[in-house]
């Protein structure tokens, strides 16, 4: 089911979306590809490159995804997940 | 009089505060420039006088949302001599970009670190002498919550407003955050564990919603448990003080004054005054919610339905509050950034079957319903209800489209003092008696007009003006199997669906039991519910619409939440007579 964003046999982390990652895992956000207003908007509650996150849920028939990033929480649609890369440490 | 400005993200307890400092006496003032009104009070501090200004949350001061463009207005329009940057201690460390940019602004800056209570309960240690020198700024840590620190806040603010606080240099965000990371000590593990297990079990992924319409039905049952004898009290206490007082205090007036201020403004406002206690029930118990942070979880569980109908998690929470009253959650509508989302779920609220409507269906149920029907004829209506919404939602959808991204903040459960909940709820029920009287006025003192002129004739009478409307709409609405006498109630309705009995009892000069053999005399079933159903989809009420006006300041969007409803609702009434009377 999960693609490798980027493919690096070398690598020991694996790079996924936020989308793509099940409840209960974590990692830290490498690039976010998403517009200017957006970003700044992520930033304000945390989320930026290099902050750690961890799913605690996701909602059910697609839903929002429930994260903890730092010592904040907060929700965001599937379609703006896709657009945050993380590496997670297996 | 020096103005200090409160300043900060949403969620860090900026209101308490502003409540803490000021007691109860905020008003909500006007700014040249501003569109939107901003709580503001006096403040006594020493031997000055300063104004307060509470401004709204924001995430950035450069960013382009409604609420940041007021602030950077504010901030560049009036002159401000401190600002009070108000920070969530347990989660500094993203806010200190909004921080950095508040400094750069040039105008002196006291920080407070807030809910020093959270935070010390995870372990969050902060060393604020050090903090302080680093930066050279004042720093104040304290619980607007619980008082904690309170009683150093206002010396501080005192100092800060009398030193020329001139930064030898404006430290870089770098400098800021090394020493903030230098000061506060986080452990490891630093969580909110009640958060955590109180989460399993409400987020459940089975449990969730069930537990959360559980919940709401509480809600509601409180509300009215609790309201309904308020409401005859007050109305009780209103009916003896026009009898006792009034009546013997106004009789050497001339007749037609006598009648305008004791039957039109004194009765019309009544009816408001009337409702206050289940407004500020209302208002308490969902503020109370609101404060908890559950609202934030129902928006995560409703959101994937919601984005099927143009909406979002938090236009759901919006509708819901519509089925106490349209008013307040029209006005809670100002958290959503994006005005095609916003504007949308304006549009949809009206149809939420609110507490003054049920008043009209429960009578007319009541009249022409056998008991076992009745049930199943109110809940036919709420189902209506929220058909309407859902129709009008995706006929509009394309129309106002949401273009904002669904990013919310989860705030930790937090659990309202009653100091709290006593000044929120005190500071609603001014708001409302605000917003209800300037309107009510007006339209009770226009329908008593209507009722009584021209000279002469039998008040609510065909021959009086409201009469001669009523006949002159029957082409209209006779298709709809709604009467003459209907047609007034209907108009009354207007300003105030809690009106429309009182109108009927009016107009057919009964009351009581004779009222409602007077109408089963007149009106057949299939009219009754033709007419509830116009009552429920057809324009909400005066103060709903005034709320419309304001909120979106769209003379235009006004209009189409006036029309549409009114459209719709001759629409579906007219499907629904003709096609019974086919069949009956």
């Amino acid at each position: 089911m999960r693609s490798f964003v980027s493919a690096n046999p070398n690598q020991t982390t694996s790079s996924f979306t936020l989308e793509q990652l099940s409840s209960g895992e974590s990692g830290h956000v490498t690039t976010i590809r998403v517009d200017e207003d957006l970003k700044k908007r992520f930033f304000a509650l945390g989320l930026k490159e290099g902050s750690s996150v961890k799913v605690l849920r996701k909602a059910k028939f697609g839903g929002p995804i429930h994260l903890r990033v730092g010592t904040s929480e907060l929700i965001l649609r599937l379609k703006e997940a896709g657009c945050i890369c993380v590496a997670t440490t297996p | 009089m020096k103005r200090i400005a409160l300043l900060g993200m949403p969620n860090t307890g900026k209101s308490t505060l502003f409540n803490r400092l000021t007691g109860a006496h905020a008003k909500v003032g006007n700014w040249p420039g501003l569109t939107v009104e901003l709580l503001n009070a006096r403040l006594i501090l020493g031997d000055q006088v300063v104004q307060l200004v509470d401004l709204p949350g924001i995430y950035d001061l450069h960013g382009f949302s409604d609420d940041e463009k007021v602030v950077t207005t504010f901030l560049d329009t009036q002159k401000t001599d401190l600002i009070i940057f108000v920070l969530n201690t347990s989660q500094y460390e993203r806010q200190l970009n909004l921080l950095s940019q508040v400094i750069a602004k040039g105008i002196p800056v006291l920080v407070v670190m807030n809910m020093v209570d959270e935070a010390s309960a995870m372990g969050i240690t902060v060393d604020v002498d050090t903090l302080s020198r680093q930066l050279q700024i004042p720093i104040h840590l304290l619980s607007a919550k619980y008082g904690q620190g309170m009683e150093r806040l206002q010396p501080a603010m005192r100092q800060a407003l009398s030193s020329d606080q001139a930064l030898l240099k404006t430290p870089s965000l770098a400098n800021i955050e090394a020493a903030f990371q230098a000061a506060i000590s986080v452990p490891a593990q630093a969580s909110n564990a009640l958060t955590e297990r109180l989460d399993k079990v409400l987020l459940h992924p089975v449990l969730g919603l069930p537990l959360f319409f559980a919940v709401m039905l509480l809600l509601f049952q409180g509300v009215f448990a609790i309201g309904k004898p308020l409401q005859d009290g007050t109305t009780w206490l209103l009916t003896e003080f026009r009898s006792v007082a009034l009546e013997p205090l106004s009789a050497h007036l001339p007749l037609v004054l006598h009648g305008l201020l004791l039957d039109g403004v004194y009765n019309g406002l009544g009816t408001v005054a009337s409702f206050v206690p289940l407004i500020v029930l209302f208002f308490l118990f969902m503020g109370i919610v609101e404060d908890t942070g559950y609202l934030s979880r129902a928006a995560f569980l409703m959101d994937a339905l919601m984005a099927k109908f143009g909406l979002d998690g938090r236009s759901f929470v919006m509708l819901l509050m519509g089925f106490g009253c349209n008013v307040p959650a029209l006005m809670g509508t100002r958290v959503i950034r994006s005005r095609g989302l916003r504007f949308l779920t304006m549009l949809t609220i009206p149809f939420s079957l609110c507490s003054a409507r049920m008043q009209v269906f429960v009578f007319f149920i009541a009249a022409l319903f056998t008991a076992e029907q009745a049930p199943w004829v109110l809940f036919s209506l709420y189902i209506m209800s929220i058909l309407m919404a859902i129709v009008t939602s995706l006929v509009f959808k394309r129309t106002y489209v949401n273009n904002d991204a669904f990013v919310l903040e989860m705030p930790p459960y937090r659990f309202p003092t009653v100091r709290q909940m006593a000044i929120s709820g005190w500071q609603e029920v001014r708001h409302f008696l605000h917003r209800a009287t300037r309107f009510i006025v007006l339209g009770v003192v226009m329908i008593w007009i209507l009722t009584n002129f021209p000279q002469g004739v039998e008040p609510g009478s065909l021959d009086s003006w409201a009469g001669q409307m009523g006949h002159f709409l029957q082409p209209l609405l006779r298709p709809i199997g709604i009467n003459a006498e209907l047609t007034i109630a209907l108009l009354f309705g207007f300003i105030a669906k809690e009106i429309v009995i009182g109108a009927l009892a009016i107009i057919y000069g009964q009351e009581g039991t004779a009222l409602v053999h007077a109408i089963t005399e007149h009106i057949t079933w299939i009219q009754a519910y033709s007419f509830m159903l116009f009552v429920l989809i057809y324009t909400p009420c005066v103060s709903a619409i005034a709320t419309i006006r304001n909120e979106t300041k769209s003379l235009k969007f006004t209009a189409l939440s006036l029309a549409w409803p009114l459209v719709m609702a001759w629409l579906v009434s007219f499907a629904f007579y003709q096609t019974a009377m086919a069949f009956f």
